[in-house]
């Protein structure tokens, strides 16, 4: 096998009032995902950093992310050299890459039963 | 007092845990029966969990896919021709009185989907299937259908909340205790009826082809409030999943190439292997057989250069292979393998082989369930990869769709009927107190390793010591390795506590799950002394109908597992007696 190439990897850290560029140095195989990269990141440099993903396939579109500028699903972009990866959606950012995740009260929409407690029905 | 950490209360008629193909199906029909439903996932709905990974393929019999849709199926199949199918590539493990109801009411359900929008994109004979039967639903387009539809029926749905524990006593359950992750605030989700259909656990697993979220939750959690498991000790693998480059590792093309096209299985020497196994069907047999056949050569050094084997079509005309690529019902125009684009990756397809192993991919086991999906503990319901008795000890191509469709509504209606009936109890405040001690618990004690560590610990035993090809020796080690492991659960080192969809929470309460059906995949392997289906135990080779045609239920009391062989089901199909080789299904080479 090849030997893995150390790139640089900046991630935007924070969230709506604060954030700024941290960098980590990675090494990556030919034909790692910026998500792979990302895992790595989480497994064996910093844990604290977020992120969400599902299938890792190209289908789910959870792992959206700017990558060097480009919104991207970040588990079927390679991670070719040095690059930065930011929220791709800044207004609903959440905390580092993670964006837009639903408050409880949308349990709400649909049935407002749901969060009144059927009190007298209680034994 | 501790569950003043509860920080929000929902209540509901029926719960359902898990949004996507049998969850949604479930809520779907709970709703149709007029009761309230609240849908909860851990992921986003519609995007996450398998369904929308899956390729497409949904089966039904040959004569009502052509009778009820117009394709060319064969008249000479009929629903129990397709039960008889199930349960001899199911190495007869299945639950026949399930297997029945399973192929009778898997048209009415495709209909409907049909009805509801869906297109069927193809049909297709897969391997193991005497008729073809598979019709064509992209995964991603049945999931975001019924998600619609669901939203549409005004059934509220939880987005990125983790289940973590069921609340109940001995009249059943009555709720259950949540994480949502956005805020990492603990809820109580108050029910009268619960239908569990998070899918399966082959994250477990070192290579698989699942999303994130499938580490065995649902497992677990029924598993600890009282609920058997049987047939674990089958985790379904598939063989041809990419191993490189580790973009694509545990990718699938196609998720049964051999129905496109004829495939070469090949190890390092450029033998085709398959010809010790199934000579007859060589590639084209099923899937467990494909996936023991190719970890055996894997064992036996004659891997390839990254540690699997190869898969060819080298042999075929190049125009054939390129023409396959227009009919095959999927996004196959490009060479697309997912959102991947093969071409990238391999310029010259056809040219060169491809590095593949087997890859954890379904779960043939779990949760016991009745023909009304009902549990040994009341309220509990649960459908849907994951629950047992369907598939036996291999599950069909493209019967899983059919599955969730199928079960999903059956789950759905029996849950809907237990809650009129039932009460919305209050669950008691020292099941909530464990729950929420034991999160509270990985927040605070940090004397031991790191989430990752565990996580990382849970698939090399489940990698390296269980696998598909199994033996005493290392699943005796493997249960050493669990006990040491968990003596660590409890003391979990998690570095951030940043409540805001914080991973290394979420992966330190998966992680107790995931080792909880680890264990019990091996306690079962160790029991079962052949070989059958997806599991091959060198030091039994043979399959053993004499003494081994039984399913294994599992149940833990006190942290003490019990384990029970239960009859088989055959109430339709005589069971098949004496030994035969792995792998030559039918034949009985002694006696
Ligand atoms: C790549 C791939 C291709 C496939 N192709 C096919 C095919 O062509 N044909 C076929 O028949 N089958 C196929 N399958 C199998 C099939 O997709 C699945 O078996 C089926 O979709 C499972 O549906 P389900 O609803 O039971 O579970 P899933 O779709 O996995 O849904 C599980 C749900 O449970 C939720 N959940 C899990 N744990 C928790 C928790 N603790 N708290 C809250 N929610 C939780 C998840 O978020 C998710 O919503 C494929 C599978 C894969 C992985
Ligand atoms: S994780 Fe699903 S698209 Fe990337």
């Amino acid at each position: 096998m090849d030997k893995p190439k150390l790139i640089t990897v900046q991630v935007r850290r924070g969230d709506k009032n604060e954030s700024k560029l941290v960098a980590y140095e990675v090494p990556v195989e030919a034909g790692q995902s910026v998500l792979g990269v990302l895992q790595y990141i989480y497994d064996h440099l910093d844990s604290s950093i977020g992120f969400t993903c599902s299938c890792r396939i190209g289908l789910c579109s959870s792992c959206l992310m700017r990558v060097n500028g480009k919104v991207v699903q970040s588990c079927t972009t390679l991670a070719n050299g040095d690059m930065v990866i930011e929220p791709y959606k800044e207004d609903a950012l959440v905390r580092d890459l993670v964006t837009e995740l639903p408050p409880i009260s949308q349990a709400s929409l649909n049935n407002p039963k749901n969060i009144n407690p059927f009190k007298d029905e209680e034994v | 007092m501790m569950s003043l950490l509860i920080e929000e209360e929902l209540c509901c008629d029926v719960l359902v845990i898990g949004t996507e193909g049998t969850g949604a199906r479930a809520a779907l029909e709970a709703a149709e029966q007029g009761v309230d439903v609240l849908a909860v996932t851990k992921g986003f709905m519609a995007r996450s969990g398998a369904t929308l990974t899956a390729d497409g393929e949904i089966d039904v019999d040959s004569r009502s896919a052509r009778n009820l849709f117009g394709v060319d199926g064969s008249p000479d199949d009929c629903p129990e021709q397709f039960a008889k199918d199930m349960i001899v590539e199911g190495d007869y493990l299945g639950d026949q009185r399930l297997v029945a109801i399973h192929t009778e009411e898997a048209p009415a359900r495709v209909k409907e989907l049909v009805d509801w929008g869906a297109q069927l994109e193809g049909f297709i004979h897969a391997p193991g299937h005497t008729y073809p039967r598979g019709l064509w639903i992209p995964g991603l387009k049945l999931a975001r259908l019924l998600a619609r539809r669901m939203v549409k029926s005004g059934i509220s749905v939880l987005e990125n909340t983790m289940v973590l524990e069921l609340l109940h006593d001995s009249d059943g359950v009555m709720g259950a205790v949540g994480l949502h992750l956005p805020t990492g605030k603990m809820l109580l989700l108050r029910c009268r009826s619960l239908v569990m259909a998070t899918g399966g656990a082959m994250r477990v697993f070192p290579l698989t082809t699942a999303p994130e979220e499938l580490t065995g939750d649902g497992l677990a959690m029924a598993l600890r409030c009282g609920a058997a498991l049987q047939d674990m000790e089958f985790p379904m693998f598939l063989p041809y999943c990419f191993l490189t480059p580790p973009s694509l590792r545990g990718v699938i093309f196609s998720y049964d190439v051999s129905a496109l096209m004829e495939v070469h299985a090949l190890n390092r020497q450029g033998e085709r292997y398959m010809a010790r196994w199934d000579p007859e069907r060589m590639e084209r047999t099923t899937r467990d057989i494909n996936s023991v056949a190719a970890a055996m050569e894997i064992r036996a050094g004659r891997c390839s250069k990254a540690g699997g084997t190869y898969l060819s079509f080298k042999h075929l005309p190049r125009n054939l292979v390129n023409f396959s690529a227009e009919w095959f019902p999927r996004n196959l125009r490009s060479w697309r393998a997912a959102g991947f684009h093969l071409r990238s990756f391999f310029p010259d397809i056809g040219e060169e082989a491809w590095e593949v192993a087997p890859a954890c991919h379904f779960w043939n086991g779990g949760i016991r369930i009745d023909e009304d999906c009902a549990t040994n503990v009341p309220g509990l319901f649960a459908a849907g990869e994951g629950t047992a008795g369907i598939h036996g000890a291999n599950r069909l191509a493209g019967n899983a769709l059919t599955m969730t469709q199928v079960w999903g509504k059956r789950a759905g209606a029996s849950a809907a009927r237990f809650a009129k009936d039932g009460k919305l109890r209050k669950p008691p405040t020292t099941q909530i107190e464990k729950v929420v001690r034991k999160f509270v618990c990985l927040k605070s004690d940090s004397s031991g390793p790191t989430v990752t560590e565990v996580r990382l610990e849970i698939r090399r035993i489940a990698g390296d010591l269980v696998g598909i090809i199994r033996e005493e020796k290392n699943l005796q080690q493997a249960l050493k390795a669990i006990a040491d492991l968990r003596r660590d659960l409890a003391r979990q080192h998690v570095v951030n506590q940043d409540s805001r969809f914080n991973r290394e929470w979420v992966e330190g309460l998966q992680n107790e799950n995931s080792l909880d059906v680890l264990e019990a995949i091996v306690l079962a392997s160790i029991a079962r002394q052949e070989s059958r289906g997806a599991m091959y135990r060198v030091d039994y080779p043979a399959t053993d109908n004499d003494r081994w045609l039984c399913n294994l239920v599992l149940r833990r009391k006190d942290n003490q597992w019990e384990m029970q062989e239960a009859p088989v089901n055959s109430l339709y199909l005589s069971l098949p007696a004496g030994t035969r080789t792995y792998g030559r299904r039918g034949e009985s080479n002694h006696g």
